[in-house]
């Protein structure tokens, strides 16, 4: 089934805020909504990346938070006694 | 500054000395015991053997039949006679010097536990499995609340830029299941030198400092917290040891060829371990794994250089442990095996091909340890004798060929040519060559006896500690071990012919390839026929030799050359998974963890509840590292700040040549470039989620993350 620009965007945006862990609260279904509509406004052609673009005005992306990879280094050395 | 070796500070003070420790004395004792016993049964055994040769060892070919016959026959002896002291120590309840009971629970229990760093070296393992086993291990020192001493490291050598992001990705997931952040780390080298102990050496080296023990456990190792944590109590309570080694049980097996290790190793293990123990004491060898290591004296005296001789034995040491236990000993300490701490656990490899790909690498190594064995300066003789035993296990295997090799001459020259009455060069009177079936046929039943006594000893012991219903109950214990018995003779030869390959190979110092090991899949029957055909048709050749030769000579060879012939079916069979559970369903070869269930396998094998990156998207880890945001800001954290110079540009043109078509035709080095550089990363993640629907990248959006399918068309 071929989709319209805007249907793919719109599936697009939902996408990637559920995989970047953003509550699917009827807000944010509006919002994504709205997001479409002014990409759509703004350039007919290019609907996917001004979608997109708003990623980041529009919605809050919970960071990631990364632990320490690695405790901080306490030097120390290896001894080789010859054979 | 490292404190002087305990032995050495006792010298020093005028204390005990080496002789004056207990334990050295019942060593002495033991060994001189354990060699009497050896010795003795060899040259009867011998004697016999010159008797029944024909010209009773007045040929080249007899003496050379003779002096392999000693060396195999004093090789079984040993096991034999190690399996005797286990028996008789497990019957007695356990060793009076074990470090265990020296010690009460109450008094183990009040001591304090120091930091203690348990370290996983992997390189291209199966991600998954080994991060699910830190997670039971982890869990299960959480259960002991002791876990604020403890810090886990998973020191990664992966090179395959898709395993390591996903070890990164796991590394991440396993954090945030176990809230274990700062207290889970990850480390990954990027320059791999000197295998495993290169990598361990490059752990001590950064935060070796930071503890007072390491636990070292492979991949597929499982230990229980309570263990752990009893370890380093008794590493606590006795500054004089430097390791202390468990004797991990085999757990965890599917196919059925691990299933049958796993329940040799589970119902002989015990009485092997404790024979050895006995004889060893505090001078036992290190595995490698499933140990506690104390490390200001191994980072003082365990350093191992390069060997300094010729062919194998120069370059970077390939099987490090025996040698750090070695190096341990010279340096005054202690290397025990404590065989009473329970909960110590490994995997078996799944097929005898994937154990075979695993004995190669372990070959080679072992045969390094002969340099040290004769050059070593101040290693203490049980060390010696623990590389000898090492090499041993492998090369005992050309051994047994040359055996067999020389026998079939024998018989050759003894039906085809006419008959030596003179077979030495100054003799006087004729030798009448005789030929004694009946004494041939004793010596060889006394050594199969040899070899399968200690099985008969282990079940025995089993039931007099009423532990076989561990094993499914007395009749399926005994039927698992005629089960185990006759899988074993099936594979001895297979194994004395890959071995032997082995040997020459690293004799003529042929260059390996060191890879991770196979831990999951079952060997299809093309490739069983490739890697078996050798062996099939040289037993097949030798067989019908034997019998145009001599009938009764081609029934002598069966036992050797029929596992050889059928080395390729048995192999395919012994991998296959659903015969294993089946045989475990029949209540054949069970072992006590499948009918008691065991905590940490329930965290091995439980779902992870981690709210981390999605792992249901069916994407390379790579696709997941660049498409999906969580994963995305994980690898992005841990990748590194742009370098500028001129592999930059290369750099740029290779991530939009990602962008463009997709990672498919980027080599290796190139992607292991891209997910390491921070901003790449968070350009591709950018540049992807607008990527048109027919981009490679659009596609993959449409078709895996999105979810809708079809032809895309332009947006």
């Amino acid at each position: 089934m071929i989709r319209t620009p805007a249907e793919r965007a719109l599936g697009r945006l939902t996408a990637y805020l559920r995989l970047a862990g953003v509550a699917p609260t009827v807000e944010t279904s509006r919002a994504t909504v709205d997001a479409v509509r002014a990409a759509l406004d703004e350039d007919g052609d290019r609907v996917l990346q001004h979608t997109m673009d708003q990623l980041e005005t529009r919605f809050s992306v919970p960071a990631v938070d990364v632990p320490p990879q690695c405790p901080p280094m306490t030097r120390g050395s290896i001894h080789y006694e010859s054979d | 500054m490292c404190a002087p070796a305990p032995a050495q500070t006792a010298a020093r003070r005028g204390g005990h000395s080496d002789r004056a420790v207990p334990w050295r004395r019942a060593a002495y004792m033991r060994r001189t015991v354990l060699t009497l016993l050896v010795l003795a049964q060899t040259l009867t055994a011998t004697y016999y053997m010159v008797a029944v040769l024909p010209y009773h060892g007045g040929t080249g070919v007899e003496k050379g039949i003779t002096a392999l016959f000693a060396l195999l026959f004093g090789w079984v002896s040993v096991g034999f006679w190690t399996a005797g002291f286990g028996f008789i120590v497990q019957r007695l309840g356990g060793d009076r010097f074990s470090l265990l009971r020296r010690h009460s629970p109450a008094e183990l229990e009040r001591t304090p536990l120091a930091r203690t760093a348990v370290v996983m070296p992997i390189y291209h393992e199966p991600v998954d499995r080994c991060l699910q086993g830190l997670r039971a291990v982890y869990r299960s020192l959480e259960r002991t609340g002791k876990l604020e001493h403890f810090d886990f490291f998973i020191l990664s050598d992966s090179r395959d830029p898709q395993t390591v992001l996903a070890e990164q990705a796991g590394w991440y997931r396993l954090c945030e299941e176990l809230n274990g952040g700062g207290r889970i780390y990850y480390r990954r080298r990027t320059l791999n030198l000197r295998y495993k102990s290169g990598n361990i050496a490059d752990f001590l080296r950064r935060w070796g400092r930071r503890y007072e023990y390491m636990a070292v456990l492979d991949a597929d190792s499982l230990v229980r917290g309570e263990t752990l944590v009893r370890m380093v109590q008794l590493m606590e309570r006795e500054p004089q040891v430097g390791i202390l080694q468990t004797n991990p049980a085999i757990i965890n097996a599917r196919s059925t060829f691990a299933r049958v290790q796993q329940f040799a190793n589970r119902a002989y293990g015990k009485l092997l371990g404790a024979g050895l123990a006995s004889i060893q004491l505090g001078e036992a060898a290190y595995w490698g794994h499933n140990a506690v290591i104390r490390i200001e004296p191994f980072m003082k005296h365990c350093g191992l250089r390069a060997l300094r001789g010729f062919g194998v034995f120069k370059g970077p040491v390939l099987s490090h442990d025996f040698i750090e236990a070695a190096y341990m000993g010279r340096a005054g300490y202690e290397v025990w095996m404590e065989t009473g701490l329970d909960g110590s656990y490994e995997e078996s490899p799944p097929s005898v091909v994937d154990e075979l790909a695993r004995d190669r690498r372990w070959a080679k190594g072992n045969l390094q340890h002969l340099w040290l064995l004769l050059f070593g300066r101040r290693i203490r003789f049980a060390h010696r004798m623990a590389f000898l035993n090492g090499i041993m296990s492998y090369f005992s295997s050309p051994l047994w060929l040359a055996f067999l090799v020389l026998v079939s001459i024998e018989t050759t020259r003894f039906v085809l040519w006419p008959i030596n009455y003179f077979p030495s060069q100054h003799q006087l009177f004729p030798l009448w060559p005789q030929w004694h079936p009946e004494w041939a046929l004793r010596l060889a039943v006394s050594t199969v006896v040899l070899l399968f006594l200690p099985k008969v000893l282990a079940l025995l012991d089993l039931t007099l500690s009423r532990s076989t219903r561990t094993f499914g109950g007395p009749v399926a214990a005994t039927a698992s071990v005629v089960f185990e018995s006759l899988v074993s003779s099936l594979l001895a030869p297979v194994r004395m012919l890959a071995h032997s390959r082995f040997v020459a190979g690293a004799l003529l110092n042929i260059s390996l390839h060191w890879g991770g090991q196979n831990r999951s899949a079952e060997i299809p029957w093309s490739a069983a026929l490739i890697t078996q055909a050798p062996a099939t048709l040289i037993a097949g050749a030798w067989a019908g030799f034997a019998f145009w030769l001599k009938p009764l000579f081609f029934l002598w060879t069966l036992p050797v050359s029929l596992p050889l012939v059928l080395a390729a079916p048995t192999t395919v069979v012994l991998s296959r998974v659903r015969l294993g559970q089946r045989l475990r369903r029949a209540g054949l070869l069970l072992v006590p963890e499948e009918l008691q269930g065991s905590p940490l396998l329930d965290d091995l094998h439980g779902d992870s509840d981690s709210q981390g990156p999605d792992r249901s998207l069916p994407l390379t880890p790579f696709e997941q590292a660049l498409i999906d945001p969580k994963t995305n800001a994980i690898h992005a954290a841990l990748a590194r700040e742009p370098r500028e110079g001129a592999r930059r540009a290369n750099l740029l043109a290779v991530r939009e040549q990602c962008l463009q078509h997709g990672p498919e035709d980027i080599p290796d080095d190139d992607l292991a470039r891209l997910v390491k550089d921070r901003e790449s990363l968070l350009w591709l993640h950018h540049r992807i989620w607008r990527a048109p629907p027919d981009n490679y990248w659009g596609r993959r959006l449409e078709v895996h993350v999105i979810g809708c399918g079809g032809n895309p068309a332009k947006g």
